[in-house]
């Protein structure tokens, strides 16, 4: 079955139609006289192709930009509504009013916003991903270049100065 | 043997995914076995409001027991256990809440599994995500297999259910995206786990196309099947496809049929049918251009099974492994990441009406293959033995 010439497989259609996409993508680019850098056709397949790889990632809850920031609170967009006082004595009723009259009254705006926040928030997300993606391509061809000096430097060690 | 299945909602008239899953397998083993269903007394799945009368019934060869929905779902706080769980800040308690608030609240099932669940040689419990699932899995996980049904949701990456995912006894997976995603999230034992789906049965003669006719259905169409909702991907479809550009000499219509729990903007090439008979339903799939399946979470998708089976190819969202894997696997439709890719595929799958008609046909030999019930069935009776 594999072997049938007759067989319509999927992944050259998909490129086919990765092909159309970055065609279009191409096209556009230029027509609104983006960087020149990206009418070189393979230079944009490889940036493409960092981008896509960012949006692809599944899990953007465990990304190492995030982890070293202090606190959440710094980046976080707070999306859970919470109702509090700072009344000792007479802090249970305030809430209470909080939440009985003023929390209905305010429901419209609280669903508009928390429904921005999450958008953001992905945004946010979306952003940590692509900067880990480029930093650890970056660290990767670093470390692909110390590799490769050191390689040249053992083959012509008298030859070259030092840094 | 003496078999339980555990599901949130069972009946003729339930619609649902798990629920047919359930269905389907419990009606097969009754022909062999002695098998009690134990559910709720919901109909709902957005209230779990109590519907069925609860007590033990008799559906053909399945005994049903249905226990009392404690109280009906807040809608509301539910949304906030969400934000809490899904915010990855929760405490085990805050967890634990969000499978009460998920409901159904049935105490009294979970009681009567604790009392006595030992009765049944085998209880296969039908999707993780419900209370059912959740509370009633652990008094008896020694004869439990979890047919967990999961999708790549923010509720699979819960701390809580590291451990409950190595309880049970075996597992029936839908697919093996899905099997590898439960595996990556277990934190101790991994019980026996085999590979199953869904059955389905070979479809009938080919439906004319009088019904499409009858409901003004304008043709070429592809079509979307199922609950019309934002979970299900349906926002992201309804924003791609009005900017589809469409060839004058042959436009395609999106057909929409199921029922819709969120807007559908009037537009001339979008035709929503809402809820469909049977046989409309039947001859919107067997003459589609392609069924669009937009999920971000699935764990198998029995939509995309009928459509591949009446050959019709299929054209679902990338960025859902389960999907992406199965039209791989059938080699029967293509995927696309997003609004250009979808575009450039559906103007392929136009364009090229060969390779189309290959891809479904390749689709249903996929389902001949891996999804007809004699199949299926196999591979269940010999999980209940290991």
């Amino acid at each position: 079955m594999d072997g049938d010439p007759e067989r319509a497989r999927v992944e050259p259609l998909m490129d086919e139609v990765r092909a159309r996409v970055r065609d279009e993508l191409r096209q556009r680019l230029r027509e609104r006289g983006a960087s020149p850098d990206l009418r070189d056709a393979e230079l944009l397949d490889r940036v493409a192709s960092v981008f896509q790889r960012a949006l692809d990632r599944r899990h953007r809850d465990a990304l190492l930009l995030p982890e070293m920031l202090d606190e959440d609170e710094e980046w976080r967009l707070d999306e859970p509504l919470r109702l509090s006082s700072h009344r000792a004595r007479l802090g249970r009723a305030v809430t209470l009013v909080k939440r009985r009259l003023l929390l209905p009254l305010a429901r419209w705006l609280y669903d508009y916003c928390e429904e921005r926040f999450g958008r953001q928030h992905r945004v946010n997300r979306t952003l940590f991903a692509l900067l880990e993606e480029m930093a650890v391509e970056n660290a990767r061809l670093r470390s692909d270049v110390s590799a490769l000096r050191r390689a040249l430097d053992g083959e012509d060690a008298p030859a070259r100065p030092s840094r | 043997m003496k078999l339980g299945c555990v599901i949130h909602r069972y009946g003729a008239d339930v619609t649902g995914g798990s629920e047919a899953h359930c269905r389907g397998i419990a009606e097969r083993l009754a022909e062999r076995h002695d098998v009690t269903v134990l559910t709720s007394c919901a109909r709902d799945y957005l209230t779990w409001r109590n519907a069925y009368p609860p007590g033990e019934t008799s559906e053909g060869r399945v005994r049903v027991r249905r226990f009392p929905v404690a109280r009906p779902r807040d809608l509301r706080r539910f949304r906030a256990i969400s934000l809490v769980v899904f915010g990855g800040r929760a405490s085990a308690a805050d967890q634990r809440r969000w499978f009460e608030e998920n409901g159904p609240l049935v105490p009294d099932l979970v009681r009567h599994l604790s009392d006595h669940g030992r009765e049944f040689d085998r209880i296969l419990f039908f999707s993780y995500r419900y209370y059912t699932s959740f509370f009633g899995l652990p008094t008896v996980a020694d004869r439990a297999i979890l047919v967990p049904t999961a999708e790549e949701d923010p509720l699979i990456r819960a701390p809580i259910l590291a451990p409950f995912f190595s309880l049970p006894r075996g597992y029936l997976f839908n697919t093996v995206e899905e099997a590898e995603l439960i595996a990556d999230r277990m934190s101790g034992r991994r019980p026996p786990a085999l590979i199953v789906g869904v059955g389905v049965d070979p479809p009938g003669q080919a439906p004319d196309t009088s019904p499409l006719a009858e409901a003004g259905v304008r043709r070429p169409y592809v079509l979307y099947l199922g609950r019309i909702e934002p979970n299900k991907g349906c926002d992201t479809l309804l924003r791609y496809f009005p900017r589809h550009p469409q060839p004058s000499d042959r436009p395609v219509t999106l057909v929409m049929a199921g029922p819709a729990t969120m807007p559908i903007p009037a537009h001339a090439r979008i035709q929503p049918l809402g809820v469909v008979s049977s046989k409309l339903r039947e001859a919107l799939l067997a003459h589609a251009v392609a069924l669009v399946v937009p999920s971000p979470y699935e764990s198998l998708s029995m939509v995309l099974l009928e459509a591949w089976n009446h050959g019709v190819p299929a054209l679902v969202n990338g960025r859902c492994r389960v999907l992406k894997g199965q039209v791989l696997r059938g080699d029967g439709g293509l995927y696309y990441a997003d609004r250009r890719e979808f575009s450039a595929a559906l103007g392929l799958l136009m364009d090229e009406p060969e390779v189309a008609r290959r891809l479904g046909a390749q689709g249903r030999a996929y389902v001949d293959r891996e999804y007809r019930w004699p199949v299926v069935m196999e591979k269940v009776e010999a999980m209940l033995c290991q």
